[in-house]
């Protein structure tokens, strides 16, 4: 069955194909809202999600003639996407730890009060305390560690597609990937809290 | 050393598959709470969407002020105005400086020689006699080119 999914992407993995602006917005509304929930879980800020996902786009189109077709569409949005918060946490280091567990706690609690409204108040409470700690977990591992951490339990992606959206081979986002859960889970244990 | 480094990358696949199961199991409630979390209206969408599309055409027209074609012209009009100036500057500029040369030289001699006249004192004598025997000779040399002349 031809999707607008497949089609999309077939039209894009094949280099000599131009891209018009036609396809380059279908694309554009196939996989915005991933690219925004990539980043926004990624940086925790609703304003910079915008702003990223906004500029994501922006050198993908710029960078469309580039793109010759070595990995999915979305891989390829996505790999800009991280590099973009990479940069940004760069400029920010500190920035993105400091809202999450201080300053604007009570905004992301917001957040996850309001989602968690479905199941049951203790269930709610216990699901918000454990990621509170295990995003405070994740302060005590690397930038890219979080990053493969995230996109792997926060986005469900499997290690091969984390590997072709960070340029790693997949022994190496697995190496790293088993170095923050150990961290995440030694962190969890001092704090008795499993 | 290669060896440690070897064994810290690779992670035993039971343990690290074991690992791997009991986090995401730990942290089933994530994936469903960032999608919900980052979930927006429709319009936040659509206005994202156009915004984007605003900053693409926006960045397509500062980055061509002009087209490259015009933009090479007008860096070879530069280069050739230059090089004009740069060869009319110097072709010139001796020619030009022979003749100020020249002109200083006889207006100085003229100078000399009036004020030798008028009632120089005795040490610009000599310079009074040369002033008066260079004159002389171009006196004489300005005849004979008349008389050449006249014969022309």
């Amino acid at each position: 069955m031809e999707t607008i999914l497949t089609t999309a992407l077939t039209s894009v993995r094949e280099p000599s194909e131009v891209i018009t602006a036609q396809s380059f917005d279908q694309l554009m509304r196939l996989h915005q809202r991933r690219v925004y929930r990539v980043i926004f879980v990624l940086v925790r800020d609703d304003d910079l999600a915008d702003v990223l996902t906004q500029e994501c786009f922006l050198r993908a189109y710029q960078k469309l003639g580039s793109f010759r077709g070595d990995c999915r569409v979305d891989t390829w949005l996505l790999r800009i996407a991280v590099n973009l918060v990479r940069d940004h946490g760069k400029s920010r280091r500190n920035s993105f730890w400091k809202r999450l567990v201080g300053l604007e706690e009570e905004r992301i609690d917001s957040k996850f009060t309001l989602v968690l409204a479905q199941p049951s108040p203790e269930a709610s409470l216990l699901a918000r305390e454990e990621l509170k700690e295990v995003w405070k977990a994740l302060d005590a591992v690397s930038a890219q560690q979080r990053t493969i951490f995230l996109l792997r339990y926060a986005e469900e992606m499997s290690l091969a597609e984390i590997a072709g959206v960070l340029g790693l081979a997949i022994g190496s986002v697995k190496a790293q990937l088993f170095r923050a859960t150990s961290r995440v889970r030694e962190v969890l244990r001092k704090k008795q809290w499993r | 050393m290669e060896m440690i480094r070897r064994l810290k990358r690779n992670v035993p696949e039971e343990m690290f598959i074991a690992d791997d199961r009991h986090m995401g199991e730990t942290l089933r409630h994530l994936p469903g709470l960032t999608r919900q979390a980052s979930e927006r209206p429709d319009e936040y969408w659509e206005k994202q969407h156009s915004a984007i599309w605003d900053r693409i055409f926006s960045a397509q027209l500062h980055a061509t002020p002009a087209s490259p074609r015009l933009a090479w012209a007008g860096i070879a009009a530069v280069l050739a105005l230059a090089m004009t100036l740069l060869f009319v500057g110097s072709a010139s500029e001796p020619a030009k400086q022979v003749q100020n040369q020249n002109g200083s030289d006889h207006e100085l001699l003229l100078a000399v020689e009036r004020a030798v006249q008028i009632d120089g004192p005795e040490a610009l004598e000599p310079a009074a006699l040369l002033a008066q025997e260079i004159n002389g000779n171009n006196q004489t040399h300005s005849t004979d080119k008349g008389k050449q002349n006249h014969e022309d």
